[in-house]
């Protein structure tokens, strides 16, 4: 029977293959990335006028914020925690799948 | 109105200058068409720019474009919703779909349903995300043409009768041709041209309107204040505030199971260009607060009080505040540039979402229960005959029934396209999940969801769910998905507990974090 094995963690453990940096936990980055649902879904935070900016009420400025905000963040996660580009070019692959190619017919 | 024949020349330039593109996107990057991987996803060979345009294109659509400014227009603050809806997207995007991407490339997936075909080994299952795939994305379709009719009746263009119809019947059919020869790569380029029009609209707009109507404080001092902010919910209720964020979780959850999402995804040429696109793609988003904003200019405006858009405000309601804004504050020309953006930004949109619907059917539908048997060939020629159905479909739809019927539609179509979330995100990460489970989560989640939108009419997604003394308006789509959600897990435990056969899995691990081209 299948299991949680192949759960989330487990899937992120998947890519911690050794690198010559050594960039062990990098996956806990990942966490980063709660940081904009807690922003823009906790409504009471943001749902009012003051302070406003240039005469825009704090409600909007508030979520346009968070769009560079949040774009930040997800570039930033993508550098810490996108496997090394590979020399073949684009592709980047990791050894488990390059194994997996070979071991194929 | 009278015929406004300047901007509809700019406008006829404009839009033919993209059907020409369209035809010639056929030799770009020149691919074998008479195979679905480059008819249905242009040989899986976008890379992170070119992605960033066609997802761009696909996403924030010109419905999108029309109706989030008119619900800000007519309803006020909760318009906005689009706003965190497309910030949080990117965050989930960029951690769930990486693996969608390299599971379907090591098996050559080319729908969400060949790979829970692949991971549960379940035809029902398949089948299942197959027709919710197909009949959550019509109505999106049709309601494409009704951008292109909004824009159209602006520019003097409307009334009964075929004559009245003619010019959207005109662009379906040239829709149509272009992506029947071109496949995916006729959206991919016409895409880029798309948004730079986009762009270049909006950014006049919200530059030059403000100018004219004395700055942003000015706007939003004109706006009343139960349309400003939300209302603050009354005692017993987490009321607007529980609306907002549940619109904003639910259709975030659900925009990336859309058959059309997916096939952007998998048409990108490496897992990279997903993740890259994940924090460049909030640059729509931006664009998207900018243009619910034109609701509030178009409040501030008064055009809504103006007579002579009261006949089309009467036909088309809110829906119009952002041509008669235009129509407003513009010289003709820059009238005719910015409808041309807003109707050329259906056709994109509208042509992924037909190749979509045509890749579910012709994989998922017509190879497993009517052809076994036919080849790549056939397939694709089947494909490309498929995404023709589907247009004039969505074309009857919006020209012989009332409008509001699409958009009831597709509103429950996002309640319904969310209950695919447990098979195809959870089956990304984990086989815990029975198959036959899922499915049944799947028909509960289905039949709870549209009774929800049932009881309040089909008017709104927003339905108040009860619970411990305290009323929570939610949106459908999230309250049913947690239903189906603790449908499937137990019968999960049911079907372990009786030892039904899992069914077989031909992926592994590995194929889940593959960059390998």
């Amino acid at each position: 029977m299948a299991t949680w094995a192949s759960g989330p963690a487990a899937a992120w453990k998947e890519t911690a293959v050794p690198r010559r940096n050594d960039r062990a936990g990098s996956q806990w980055w990942l966490l980063l990335l709660l940081l904009p649902f807690v922003g823009v879904l906790w409504v009471p935070f943001f749902n009012r006028i003051g302070p406003e900016l240039w005469g825009v009420p704090f409600f909007f400025w508030y979520q346009f914020l968070w769009v560079i905000v949040s774009a930040v963040l997800t570039a930033w996660v993508y550098v810490k925690t996108a496997p090394p580009r590979s020399r073949a070019g684009d592709s980047g692959a990791t050894p488990q799948a390059e194994a997996r190619k070979g071991a194929r017919p | 109105m009278k015929l406004n024949w300047v901007a509809l020349a700019v406008f006829v330039v404009l839009f033919v200058m993209v059907t020409v593109l369209g035809f010639v996107a056929a030799r770009w990057r020149r691919g074998d068409l008479d195979l679905i991987d480059e008819w249905g996803l242009a040989g899986r060979r976008l890379g992170t720019v070119i992605t960033w345009f066609l997802l761009g294109g696909d996403l924030y659509t010109a419905y999108t474009f029309v109706a989030v400014p008119a619900l800000v227009f007519g309803a006020g603050a909760i318009g906005f919703f689009a706003l965190p809806y497309t910030i949080i997207v990117y965050p989930f995007v960029f951690v769930v779909f990486p693996r969608l991407w390299s599971v379907a490339h090591e098996h050559g997936y080319v729908t969400s349903s060949d790979f829970v075909l692949g991971r549960f080994g379940s035809r029902p299952l398949a089948l299942a995300v197959a027709c919710t795939g197909i009949v959550a994305t019509m109505p999106y379709i049709a309601l494409q043409l009704v951008g292109i009719q909004v824009v159209l009746a602006g520019m003097g263009i409307q009334g009964g009768g075929l004559v009245g119809d003619l010019p959207l019947i005109i662009a379906f059919v040239i829709l149509a041709a272009f992506t029947y020869t071109s496949g995916l790569r006729a959206p991919a380029v016409i895409a880029v041209v798309k948004d730079l029009l986009i762009y270049a609209t909006v950014l006049v707009a919200v530059i030059v309107i403000p100018l004219k109507l004395g700055g942003y404080g000015r706007i939003f001092a004109a706006i009343p204040a139960s349309k400003l902010i939300l209302a603050p919910p009354a005692a017993g209720s987490t009321g607007s505030y529980s609306a907002y964020a549940t619109l904003a979780l639910g259709s975030a959850f659900a925009l990336f199971l859309y058959p059309h999402s997916i096939t952007g995804v998998l048409s990108a040429s490496s897992r990279r260009a997903i993740m890259r696109n994940s924090a460049l793609l909030p640059a729509y988003t931006f664009l998207l607060g900018l243009i619910a904003l034109l609701g509030y200019m178009a409040i501030a405006a008064g055009v809504g009080g103006a007579s002579d858009f009261a006949p089309l405000f009467k036909q088309y309601g809110p829906n119009f505040a952002v041509p008669a804004l235009f129509l407003h504050m513009f010289p003709a020309w820059f009238v005719g540039f910015g409808f041309a953006a807003i109707a050329i930004g259906a056709l994109v949109p509208a042509s992924i979402m037909s190749i979509a619907t045509a890749n579910l059917f012709t994989r998922n539908i017509y190879k497993p229960y009517i052809r076994p048997d036919c080849d790549k060939v056939e397939e694709t020629r089947t494909a490309k005959l498929a995404s023709l159905v589907v247009k004039f479909g969505a074309l009857a739809f919006i020209l012989f029934l009332p409008q509001k019927y699409a958009i009831q539609l597709q509103l429950l179509g996002g309640v319904w396209i969310i209950q695919t979330l447990p098979a195809v995100v959870f089956g990304l990460y984990t086989r815990w999940f029975h198959r036959h489970a899922l499915l049944v989560g799947w028909a509960v989640g289905i039949a709870v969801g549209t009774a929800m939108a049932a009881s309040v009419g089909f008017s709104s997604s927003i339905v108040p769910i009860h619970f411990a003394g305290l009323t929570i308006p939610c949106y459908a789509a999230l309250s049913s998905l947690i239903v189906n959600l603790a449908v499937a897990a137990v019968a999960t435990l049911l079907f372990d507990a009786v030892h039904v056969s899992q069914g077989r899995d031909e992926t592994v691990p590995v194929d889940y974090q593959s960059t390998v081209r």
